[in-house]
């Protein structure tokens, strides 16, 4: 039997490593245009920081793939053919297969912002090798550089040009940063951090067109005023909203007014900017962050293309419109009954379904179930855990049910979210410490209350040996939340 | 701009094999061999008041970890584990290891190091030696050896001796801190280190037994008792000083800092033995992992981490010397050293999860 995988990232090598594990005999092969051998992408900003080679980010020694006898195909697929069962590369080559799993991740989502299209450089992203490539010619320049959109790869960004000694700017348009995961507290706390590492955090705006020189590459961006961002949420189906005129009234910016550690550029010299919003920001490097879609567009003109949505429509089997073909990872776009279809953009769901899909590709019944949702991150240096989802984010409303805790140490750049629902734990957001997610994770299927979680909030504490978060104030601050004091408890010093 | 944790170790030539790296080397090759096998450095000993050349070395490296070692504790300032450890491993080669040796002479009593046990030094199990010593000496060295060494092993690992103790591991994460991640991930090299770190406690051993028949035998025996004596000599020559001295610090600058404790090093041999049997490992959090490899790239032991992170797999390695490194870089906060014994639920579920 031939498997034939599309794509040579954590999907596609998870599951040629899978099929191989459950069938000795198959014949395996890896298609890849990017790179000849799988690296991991999460860490490509680790080594444009020096802290590691390109050959480290690979995560497999590369002998593994001959001793697991998985071809490596190196070209970017133009057809595929599901009757013939064949794909066709740009050098011409055709390649038969018997099962086909499409793993083709994600790209960055372009912007339609005026004067993109006569960019030739400048632009930075984290997310392909040929990125990583782009982001140290540039860099290597000095200068300003601006950051577009508040999420996770923007932050990278943030961090990584920051390291190189670019006056960084990081523009975002919702009232604060990354809305959709952090609360107005949280974000603050993070941009205060920010701000400390002289970056330049401007929220709020909305970029609307870029220059460029005669040769086409990046030399400032322009934002509009009048032009405003709301918060997203899961429902914002596109994860990215169509430009709104400012009717609503603009959300409080505590927090976020410039102050004396923040990046001296011509824009603070030159007056407060929180007055004059809106304008031009000269750059060399742009990143443009405002997240990934899926990469389905090569799939758009094939000979028989599977039905596509955000992604390659799959069921719960990962099994496409076609016959024999399948999808998993960032690519592909899941229909379950009795739930609108999804799309999981994360290393750990690239690697669960992508498993999941091999088995499938081996005749097994599958039936995927999404777990839990739960991430981590790192904002420079504060270290962030979520597992659940809170209440709010997937409501209109705020449920009279729904209950969150929040506390922030004095002085410290450590807070802790938990959000309560009909008397169970229904998430957390834990800034700045070490959490175990598989404990959290655990509270929230078991439907423990808030109070019983408090009690035993230790068991989920993840720090090194000595550097135990002291949960005192917290269970203190609790008490006192509980007594009713009030909805929302923030101490600063 | 304020830059804790690891810094741009790949951009430097001097942390990443450049010429000045193997300049680094080389000299530090030629120091040992000229401490080793000349005289030269007795002249400079004794202008400086020092006495001995090996009272010259002793200075300089006290000197070399405590000041590898507060560079450490302001690299690692927001890390407790790595200041207590690292305060630790500065103290213990101040005081055991240099300060005390000296007072014990000064005393008249015999120049002791209670930071060193078997095997490591041979001569502390070897009979023509300690039983020479006063009681307590012997006590502390017998004790050590066959009490301390298992019971610490395998209620903490071997960390509490490799990386919180002895002097080798003590300039490796001081001194040696910015070349820990030179050393090899291959599978090749930890092939070669486990057919070669037992090998090394295999020739201690059988020369520590060969020295107790010799003892015994006395003068029954003269050609065990001359064998021993070349045994020991070559040990002494090829182990003791080429391997822990010339290779095992000159190599700093281009293979990491731990090539003895991991290829050659008997008590790190012994202490692995008793930290696969022990409650010491590092734990993953499921699923968390990216498999950026940072954890791998600064294993000053060689041991690719990210493979256990990547597969959910906590996990205890007989050459991992628990200096923590891998959990203070990894940006997902996926590992953590434990050694606390696991509850009887947390038990449970992991079987569970397995079945």
């Amino acid at each position: 039997m031939d498997y034939v995988i599309v794509g040579n990232g954590v999907a596609g090598i998870t599951a040629a490593l899978d099929v191989r594990r459950r069938d000795p005999r198959a014949a395996i092969t890896v298609i890849s245009g990017e790179t000849d051998y799988f690296f991991s992408r999460t860490a490509l900003m680790y080594s444009f920081m020096d802290r590691l080679s390109r050959r480290d980010l690979e995560p497999y020694e590369r002998g593994v793939y001959d001793a697991q006898r998985i071809r490596r195909v190196r070209g970017w697929v133009q057809d595929l053919d599901a009757h013939s069962r064949t794909l066709k590369l740009d050098s011409g080559q055709s390649i038969a297969w018997d099962r086909l799993l499409l793993a083709t991740g994600s790209h960055p989502r372009r912007p339609d912002w005026q004067g993109l299209e006569n960019v030739r450089s400048g632009l930075v992203n984290f997310v392909s090798m040929q990125d990583l490539d782009a982001c140290e010619t540039v860099a290597r320049r000095g200068g300003k550089a601006v950051v577009v959109g508040g999420g996770l790869i923007g932050l990278e960004l943030v961090e990584c040009l920051r390291w190189a000694g670019m006056e960084v700017t990081f523009l975002i348009r919702e009232p604060w940063y990354w809305p959709i995961a952090l609360n107005e507290a949280e974000s603050a706390m993070v941009i205060g951090h920010l701000r400390h590492h002289g970056v330049n955090v401007v929220t709020g705006e909305v970029v609307t067109a870029v220059e460029t020189d005669a040769a086409g590459a990046v030399t400032g961006i322009s934002t509009d005023p009048s032009m405003t961002g709301r918060p997203l949420t899961p429902n914002d189906e596109k994860g990215v909203l169509a430009r709104s005129p400012s009717t609503e009234p603009r959300m409080p910016k505590s927090g976020n007014a410039p102050d004396a550690t923040a990046l001296s550029g011509s824009r603070l010299r030159s007056g407060a900017f929180s007055e004059q919003r809106g304008s031009r920001y000269e750059c060399c490097a742009l990143g443009v962050s405002i997240g990934v879609e899926p990469a389905i567009d090569w799939l758009r003109n094939v000979s028989t293309p599977p039905r596509l949505g955000r992604g390659v429509i799959v069921d719960a089997g990962f099994r496409t419109s076609l016959p024999s073909v399948f999808a998993a990872g960032d690519c592909a776009e899941i229909e379950l009954s009795r739930r609108t279809p999804f799309v999981e953009q994360i290393w750990y769901s690239a690697k669960r379904q992508s498993a999941l899909a091999a088995r499938s590709m081996l005749g097994e019944p599958i039936q995927y179930e999404p777990p839990i949702f739960f991430n981590s991150s790192k904002f420079f240096e504060i270290e962030y855990t979520t597992v659940g989802r809170f209440p709010r984010d997937s409501e209109p409303t705020q449920l009279p049910s729904a209950h969150e805790f929040y506390f922030r140490y004095p002085g410290k750049d450590v807070s802790l979210r938990i959000a309560e629902q009909d008397d169970a734990v229904r998430a957390f957001n834990l800034l700045g410490s070490r959490w175990d997610h598989n404990q959290c994770e655990r509270w929230i299927e078991e439907r423990r209350s808030l109070d019983d979680v408090m009690d035993r909030l230790h068991q989920a504490q993840f720090d090194v040996e000595f550097g135990r978060l002291d949960l005192a104030p917290v269970r203190a601050a609790f008490k006192q939340w509980r007594a009713g004091a009030s909805a929302s408890v923030e101490v600063t010093a | 701009m304020i830059r804790p944790g690891l810094g741009d170790r790949l951009a430097h030539d001097v942390t990443n094999r450049g010429v000045t790296a193997w300049l680094i080397s080389a000299s530090l090759f030629a120091f040992y061999l000229v401490l080793y096998f000349t005289e030269w450095l007795t002249p400079v000993a004794l202008a400086l008041h020092l006495g001995s050349k090996w009272t010259l070395y002793g200075t300089l490296y006290t000197l070399a970890i405590l000041l590898g070692g507060s560079f450490m504790l302001r690299r690692y300032a927001h890390n407790r584990y790595q200041v207590i450890r690292t305060i630790c491993v500065m103290l213990v080669q101040l005081l055991f290891a240099y300060s005390l040796p000296q007072f014990l002479v000064f005393l008249k009593q015999p120049e002791f190091y209670f930071s060193y046990l078997w095997p490591l030094k041979l001569d502390y199990l070897n009979p023509n030696y300690i039983f020479h010593l006063p009681l307590p000496f012997i006590l502390w060295s017998i004790l050590g050896s066959f009490l301390l060494v298992p019971i610490l092993g395998i209620f903490f690992g071997k960390r509490w001796y490799c990386s919180w103790v002895c002097g080798c591991g003590g300039l490796a994460n001081t001194f040696g801190e910015p070349w820990r991640h030179l050393s090899s991930k291959s599978t090749k090299a930890w092939r070669f280190e486990r057919a070669s770190i037992y090998t090394v406690l295999g020739l201690a051993v059988v020369l520590t037994a060969l020295m107790f028949v010799s003892y015994a035998a006395g003068g029954a025996h003269p050609q065990v008792a001359s064998f021993t004596v070349k045994y020991q000599t070559w040990y002494g020559l090829i182990v003791a000083s080429m391997l822990s001295g010339v290779f095992g610090v000159g190599l700093y600058p281009i293979n990491g800092t731990r090539v003895w404790c991991r290829f050659f090093c008997p008590m790190a041999a012994l202490l692995g033995i008793v930290q696969k049997a022990g409650r010491y490992r590092i734990t993953v959090k499921d699923d968390m992992c990216i498999s950026c490899g940072l954890c791998s790239k600064y294993c000053e032991m060689g041991i690719d981490v990210r493979s256990y992170a990547q597969s959910n797999e906590s996990f205890t390695r007989a050459s991992c010397v628990g200096c923590g490194l891998c959990a203070e870089v990894c940006p997902r906060g996926v590992l953590r050293l434990e050694n606390a014994s696991r509850p009887a639920q947390q038990l449970q579920l992991v079987q569970i999860q397995r079945l």
